[in-house]
């Protein structure tokens, strides 16, 4: 019974959840073209391409005034979004996944390293929560689907995390990383997870805007 | 006297038969590989345990050729005293379609993958625990 839900989830629903995440992307950052020429019908054209790198370039990198004035946010920030990038891409039983189906293949990192970056990646969740939970200034923005999808972005990292160090029965537990990461992608164009792709939208209009009244768009 | 007669032939059928099993069982045990533990020593700081391999169990259902391989025109030629250590032609350091990992996986997931009740998942193989000394 696992063994089917298993064969089903890293075949043929892989396919069906990144159609669904890259379509729902697109569809978002369209969406935000369309919106966006409505909300600026009648203006002058004056996009500033400059100043809008720069202002992506300085939110890529701890180089902004949130940075500044948040800095163990920041640092929760950085502490999530590397190890996702790097376990995600780079652990090896993620790169013998796509060796063995598509016999492509890159270097990988020790696996005393992904354990450590997905233990760092939790821990910033549990902070980055914890901050919604008990900022004052935060806490009455906080609702529970903030909540839910710090949640659910800790669930791929717990299980995996689990089925690596054998925890539990290891087809059960890698069933249940493969299906949560599916959850992940299938909710990420309509949550504020669609950051993955509107960040660079919403910093590029935000950092030509800021441009233009020349304070600096960081 | 009959009596003793009778138990001193017991125990000689006793030690005859035991014999007899020792004689069939010692050798065939020896034999029999007992599960071996695939690690093959060309794989440098392996990140993972060797995989313990009941060797019988597969040659039971499967023809040896399925696994064991040498290549020539297109043919596999091998016989059961060529070199099958797959590090003799698959390189660890090759990322390609032969290296030697995935040569390793191909062997075991292409098959396992197929079949319902093969272990598929990586810690179903590498188990944690196993000792990192090749058999």
């Amino acid at each position: 019974m696992i063994r089917a839900v298993y064969d089903f989830a890293t075949g043929p629903m892989l396919w069906f959840s990144s159609a669904f995440f890259l379509c729902g992307l697109a569809y978002r950052l369209v969406r935000y073209r369309v919106l966006m020429s409505k909300a600026r019908q009648g203006l002058p054209a004056d996009f500033r391409p400059g100043w809008a790198l720069a202002s992506i370039v300085h939110f890529l990198l701890p180089l902004n005034r949130t940075a500044r004035s948040s800095p163990w946010s920041t640092l929760a920030g950085f502490g999530l979004h590397i190890p996702l990038l790097v376990v995600g891409l780079f652990f090896s039983a993620h790169v013998v996944m796509v060796e063995q189906r598509f016999g492509l293949s890159w270097p990988t990192i020790p696996d005393a390293w992904a354990d450590g970056l997905t233990v760092l990646a939790l821990a910033s969740l549990a902070f980055l929560a914890g901050k919604r939970l008990l900022h004052p200034s935060l806490k009455g923005l906080t609702e529970g689907k903030d909540l839910a999808v710090l949640g659910l972005v800790a669930l791929p990292l717990l299980t995996g995390f689990a089925a690596h160090q054998q925890w539990g029965e290891s087809l059960l537990m890698l069933t249940l990383h493969v299906l949560s990461a599916h959850a992940v992608l299938i909710v990420a164009p309509f949550t504020k997870l669609t950051h993955m792709a509107l960040f660079f939208v919403s910093r590029a209009a935000t950092g030509s805007d800021f441009g233009k009244r020349e304070v600096g768009p960081w | 006297m009959k009596t003793k007669t009778s138990t001193y032939l017991a125990r000689f059928f006793r030690l005859g038969f035991l014999a007899l099993a020792l004689a069939v069982v010692v050798p065939t045990a020896d034999c029999v590989a007992q599960p071996v533990l695939l690690l093959d020593p060309a794989f440098q700081a392996p990140q993972r345990p060797g995989v313990p391999f009941d060797h019988d169990r597969h040659a039971e259902d499967l023809d040896c050729t399925l696994c064991h391989h040498s290549y020539e025109n297109g043919q596999n030629i091998w016989e059961h005293d060529m070199q099958t250590r797959c590090s003799a032609c698959h390189e660890a350091g090759d990322r390609g379609r032969l290296g030697l990992r995935q040569a390793w996986h191909g062997q075991c997931v292409g098959c396992h993958e197929q079949s319902p009740k093969a272990p598929v998942t990586c810690g179903e193989c590498h188990v944690r625990g196993q000792e990192r000394q090749p058999r």
